[in-house]
């Protein structure tokens, strides 16, 4: 009986003479780090500490949120680098600062994190702000991959991957660079993909994804006999409900 | 030359699509794969895929479509098409080698055998390579690092003494580093070498002729710490690898400090990622993963950018996710 008393006794003690000394018995846990207008497909670092010097070692659980701005669900999008949408922290005074990174995901919404820590004599410290609330917005796509599937005489495919945080997109225009002396030198080509990404988008296995695509299209041709590779480099351009990305190239084949 | 155009855009035209998820690479864990879905900063780990054995290693070559694989009860090397999740056995190797080593692009790789310090350089990764069998007895230890060039005709091993490149005609030769090579790469589709040593990083360009050394980067000359015993660790390279465009020259080091040289800029930077690098194990473009499924979250590196990502496992278990 004797033992069981001493701990709380001593963790007692120690606030007490905390409050004798001016400080801050219980501080406040501040969550910095995170922006406000959160970027798709980054991860940034929310760092908790407290409000002022504090001798007992504190424990917290953060909890991740995420309305996605399409409506509907996205459980897979944003989260904690564990990969799961709760994680703890612990603060020490050897260790004031914890850092916690988030992956944002690729889905235009609101992420939202809820703070609780309580130190180690069972106080519950408030937090400020009370939450964290990170939005991503819907833009342009990104296009951060193009690769080339097997040539034959008529036919080559070309792969795009990236994403679209409005989860659509209308469009791609490859721009091909043509073999020397051939006229014109550049050829435009626009593919419709409304209805491939409606499709994508709405299959229940997308949701895992975000909004990060691969599309592979298919494209045939007629060549000189002996003529596999059409072109010599190709751009291209993705366009969702927002507008244009960037242009993606040159890439060789 | 008016007439192939005007048919090909005809024809370009009336393309189809096909929309799935992305995949990044794949991931060996307890001598299975796994795939890792997604992009870098937006990615997870998924689900393990059939391997068609039982295994006690596999690596996955840098282009993310064959793996060689150790057979867990035989010892037999085996080659794996990831597409067609096929393998066959590799011809003409021996069993249970200690170490597998691709060339950057992955289309070589070669075999090493620690109880007889010797190496199997395979000149294609297919069911019967022409294999190059070198020996390397005299070196009494295992290399720090190996590489093998992507026509599979050349292989570099570094040891404390010596870093020794070995070609066609089967001699070894010593390559011009000053000091011990930490680790050693080849540059994709180059008889090129780069090696990095404890205050050097050395190019060697044309290994097969000239044998052409340019000293990149040099340790400034510290004082010795006043205390050895005090001192902080000393970071030692464990991976140095290009890029598949071989702009990028990437140094990972055992304290988790990632050290990247933009060749064509002729600029360097740096970050540390927080983790412990067990390699640069390309991935395609200049994407290296950085270490296994460790507190079930790997890390990935992307030299263009130089940042470093998460990329977690699952979330839920129908995906790969925690049981």
């Amino acid at each position: 009986m004797i033992a069981r008393r001493v701990l709380p006794l001593a963790a007692l003690l120690t606030v007490a003479w905390a409050n004798a000394w001016g400080q801050a018995t219980l501080p406040t846990v501040i969550v910095s780090g995170l922006p406000t207008i959160g970027v798709a497909a980054t991860q940034p670092t929310a760092l908790v500490s407290l409000s002022g010097p504090y001798q007992l070692n504190v424990t917290g659980t953060m909890t991740l949120t995420f309305t996605p701005a399409g409506g509907g669900a996205q459980a897979f999008d944003a989260k904690f680098a564990n990969g799961g949408t709760t994680t703890t922290f612990t603060i020490t005074p050897a260790a004031p600062t914890a850092s916690v990174p988030v992956i944002i995901g690729t889905v235009a919404g609101i992420i939202t994190i809820s703070t609780t820590a309580t130190d180690s004599a069972g106080n519950s410290l408030t937090r400020v702000p009370v939450t964290n609330t990170m939005t991503v917005n819907p833009t342009v796509p990104v296009v951060t991959k193009v690769t080339f599937g097997a040539f034959t005489n008529n036919t080559f495919s070309i792969s795009v991957t990236g994403r679209s945080t409005p989860r659509d997109m209308t469009s791609a225009l490859f721009h091909f660079a043509l073999p020397t002396n051939t006229q014109p030198s550049t050829l435009d080509v626009t593919v419709p993909l409304t209805t491939a990404f409606a499709a994508w988008y709405g299959n229940s296995s997308s949701t895992t994804f975000g909004s990060t695509f691969t599309a592979t299209i298919q494209f045939s041709f007629t060549g000189p006999p002996g003529s596999t590779v059409p072109f010599t480099a190709v751009s291209v351009t993705m366009t969702n409900s927002v507008g244009a990305s960037n242009a993606f190239g040159p890439v060789n084949p | 030359m008016m007439r192939r155009s005007a048919i090909f855009f005809a024809l370009a035209g009336a393309a189809w699509a096909q929309v799935q998820g992305p995949v990044m690479g794949y991931l060996p864990d307890g001598g299975a794969l796994r795939t890792m879905s997604g992009i870098p900063a937006a990615g997870f780990v998924g689900v393990t895929i059939p391997a068609g054995g039982a295994f006690s290693r596999i690596e996955v070559s840098p282009d993310q479509t064959q793996a060689l694989a150790v057979v867990a009860e035989t010892g037999a090397v085996v080659l794996y098409t990831i597409a067609s999740g096929t393998s066959v056995p590799v011809q003409g190797v021996a069993s249970a080698p200690d170490r597998i080593v691709f060339s950057p692009s992955g289309t070589a790789a070669g075999l090493w055998f620690s109880s007889t310090r010797h190496f199997q350089l395979l000149n294609r990764l297919a069911a019967t390579p022409a294999i190059h069998e070198i020996d390397f007895s005299f070196t009494l230890s295992d290399p720090t690092s190996l590489a093998v060039s992507d026509d599979g005709q050349w292989m570099v091993g570094a040891w404390p003494f010596s870093t020794y490149a070995v070609g066609p005609s089967g001699y070894a030769i010593v390559l011009p580093v000053s000091g011990a090579a930490e680790a050693v790469c080849f540059f994709h589709g180059r008889n090129d070498v780069a090696a990095i040593t404890a205050s050097q990083v050395v190019l060697i360009t044309d290994i097969a002729g000239a044998v052409t050394p340019n000293v990149i980067w040099s340790k400034p000359n510290d004082p010795p710490p006043a205390d050895p015993a005090t001192a902080p660790p000393v970071q030692v390279a464990v991976a140095l690898a290009t890029s598949f465009d071989n702009r990028y020259l990437s140094v990972a080091g055992n304290l988790g400090a990632l050290s990247t040289f933009d060749l064509a800029a002729g600029a360097s930077v740096g970050l540390n990622c927080t983790c412990a690098p067990a390699s640069l194990y390309g991935m395609g473009g200049a994407l290296f993963r950085l270490t296994s499924l460790t507190d079930g979250v790997v890390k990935v590196f992307d030299a263009s950018t130089n940042e470093v990502w998460f990329v977690p496992l699952a979330m839920t278990a129908a995906n790969g996710g925690p049981q």
